[in-house]
């Protein structure tokens, strides 16, 4: 199975008067990884937003497996992308296989819910993402690293071959961001999963992506691979910050050698 | 030795979560069973106890239409068929109505707090009752009086209100619809304390309608609220995955494929439906509605599939009972019975909250 290809063609979303994203254009080809990358503000999110169909963009177009999206129906798109959010509240107690099964909601059947197959996809998500010992813990007594495992393997369960994530790695200590991105990593070179995810690390990025789209001011800036986007005088310039606090990311630490 | 560790290891694992999809089917069976004793109790105890098979023979005879030899006064006939009954089926029919409601409120509102009333239509059928109470007009339409109808139109047009002023059920519309709920419930509530100050004599009607009553109980009223009842807490339940989509909010919901405003308006709709047919018959009965579908989601979790129906039945058995308790010292409101029965198992259910589970 193959992934599934985005393009985005001269994007852009106004919030009232503020441009959001001002003419935005990125094509991901199949099993691609792609990192979104950028200030606050800069207009990631909001790209995630328009491939989601969260947002309609006020001008410009998205395809979606080479359809334009409009046109995909709702349920369609469900299983075809999967989306981790920034955030997400849990109300009531929840065991972990019932977080992940709530991803297969776009395949159950209407009236009588989750079937063998269904288990079977839950399953396989849960030993993909590596979360078979948190099974039948409280989704709340976990710790974020581990929850975030959760909500991948939900992404997961949803079987799309496209993978969205926004900020997977917040808040997670240096052991999990490094853990969730190799999951990334493994899903599209070993699973050919597309995967984007808007991320903030650009060390980590440089490291596990082969291909990161900077942007600033609802624009692309640089789009390539992390030595070709990732500057140091680009960085300075973008992030407005001393050269001495950027990441040497031309010239990587290389782990194994 | 370590193969045979682990595989005893695998098959104690699969035994727990053969055990896990088990329960439910227990808890639903355990449940209907409870609720025929219930019924049974029902109809055979109050201020004058009948035999059990006088009451079984009559309903056999008059509701099933079975030729049994009539053994029994007709005294009995009548207690069976013209009080107790209709007033054991409404008790049902209220309990599954508000505890399916309940749980409807609570998910699309992802809002542990939440119960049937929350949106005002609590405020609304108060109002409307008070001011049916304090026209001087005789009127009846099927068995019901102006206070059941304004209550049940209060209900409809308080959330109808609150729905229209918040702006509809678009995605992160809920905490507004949360808030305009609480204003406009607040506004009808100053409507009720003015409606109370005028009422006179007729306060103490008012009061009793506040706290929610089984006593007048009727087949020309069940046969008309019923069906309504039990029609949108049937729909309800078929729209379980619609409420498991939006478990964990509007944007995953719409991750996953749901038309995030048309489910929730189409939920809100059939749960306010059944609320304000809840409240017509009964009053406003308080505790059932909140508490129940918590009660379940501590033994099954909360996947809606499971917590509607577990929900409609263990509310229709727990309403019977506290009515029943609530009749035998000569009438106390029904509504004060379900608190005072229900807080304490509720609170002992917390407390002992069983692993994962836990609220």
């Amino acid at each position: 199975m193959s992934g599934v290809a985005v393009r985005t063609d001269g994007l852009v979303l106004e919030h009232g008067t503020r441009r959001v994203l001002d003419g935005v254009s990125i094509a991901i080809g199949a099993g691609e990884r792609v990192a979104l990358v950028g200030p606050n503000g800069a207009g990631k999110t909001s790209v995630l937003r328009c491939l989601t169909g969260l947002a309609t963009p006020t001008a410009g177009s998205v395809e979606v497996d080479g359809s334009p999206l409009p046109r995909i129906p709702r349920e369609r798109l469900a299983r075809l992308m999967a989306v981790v959010p920034a955030e997400v509240t849990i109300p009531f107690a929840m065991r972990v296989e019932e977080l992940v099964a709530i991803g297969r909601i776009p395949h159950e059947h209407r009236l009588s819910g989750l079937r063998p197959a269904d288990h079977a996809a839950i399953e396989r998500a849960i030993e993909r993402a590596g979360i078979g010992h948190l099974r039948g813990r409280d989704v709340r007594t976990l710790s974020l690293g581990e929850r975030q495992l959760v909500l991948i393997a939900t992404a997961l369960a949803q079987e799309g071959r496209l993978l969205l994530l926004d900020e997977p790695t917040v808040h997670l200590d240096l052991r999990h961001q490094v853990g969730v991105l190799r999951l990334l990593a493994d899903l599209s070179e070993q699973d050919g999963l597309t995967v984007i995810a808007v991320l903030h690390d650009l060390a980590l990025v440089a490291e596990l992506f082969p291909r990161v789209v900077l942007l600033d001011h609802g624009r692309v800036i640089a789009d390539g691979t992390p030595a070709d986007a990732l500057g140091a005088d680009r960085l300075h310039s973008v992030y407005g910050v001393d050269p001495r606090y950027l990441p040497r990311i031309a010239d990587p630490v290389s782990l194994a050698g | 030795m370590s193969t045979t560790a682990i595989g005893a290891a695998g098959a104690a694992k699969v035994a727990r979560r053969a055990q896990h999809r088990n329960r439910p089917l227990l808890l639903g069976a355990g449940g209907l069973v409870l609720l025929l004793v219930a019924v049974a109790v029902g109809i055979v105890f109050g201020n004058v106890p009948l035999p059990l098979a006088d009451s079984v023979a009559i309903i056999a005879h008059r509701v099933l239409g079975l030729e049994v030899l009539a053994t029994w006064p007709a005294s009995t006939e009548a207690i069976v068929m013209e009080l107790r009954l209709p007033r054991v089926l409404t008790a049902l029919v209220v309990g599954t109505g508000l505890a399916v409601a309940g749980a409807t409120f609570q998910g699309i509102l992802r809002n542990p707090l939440a119960d049937p009333y929350v949106l005002g239509t609590a405020s609304g059928a108060a109002l409307g009752a008070a001011i049916g109470i304090l026209i001087p007009v005789q009127v009846a339409i099927v068995g019901f009086g102006l206070a059941n109808i304004l209550a049940f139109a209060g209900a409809l047009l308080a959330v109808a209100v609150v729905y229209r002023v918040a702006g509809g059920a678009g995605p992160g519309a809920m905490t507004t619809i949360l808030l305009t709920g609480y204003a406009v419930g607040s506004l009808l509530a100053a409507g009720l304390a003015i409606a109370m100050v005028l009422a006179g004599n007729n306060l103490r009607q008012i009061f009793f309608y506040l706290l929610g009553s089984l006593a007048d109980a009727s087949w020309a009223q069940l046969l008309i609220g019923g069906p309504v009842i039990l029609i949108g807490s049937l729909l309800i339940l078929l729209r379980g995955r619609a409420l498991n989509g939006l478990l964990l909010g509007d944007e995953a919901a719409h991750h996953l494929g749901m038309d995030v405003r048309r489910e929730r308006a189409i939920l809100l709709a059939l749960a306010t439906l059944v609320t304000a047919g809840a409240v017509a018959l009964a009053g406003l009965i308080g505790f059932v509605g909140l508490v129940v579908p918590h009660i379940v989601r501590l033994l099954v979790g909360p996947n809606a599939r499971l917590v509607l129906p577990l929900s409609a039945i263990y509310g229709a058995a727990f309403l019977i009972a506290a009515d029943l308790v609530a009749r035998i010292p000569g009438e106390l409101p029904v509504g004060v019975m379900t608190a005072l029965a229900g807080a304490p198992l509720f609170i002992l259910l917390l407390r002992r909250a069983r692993g994962g589970y836990a609220l």
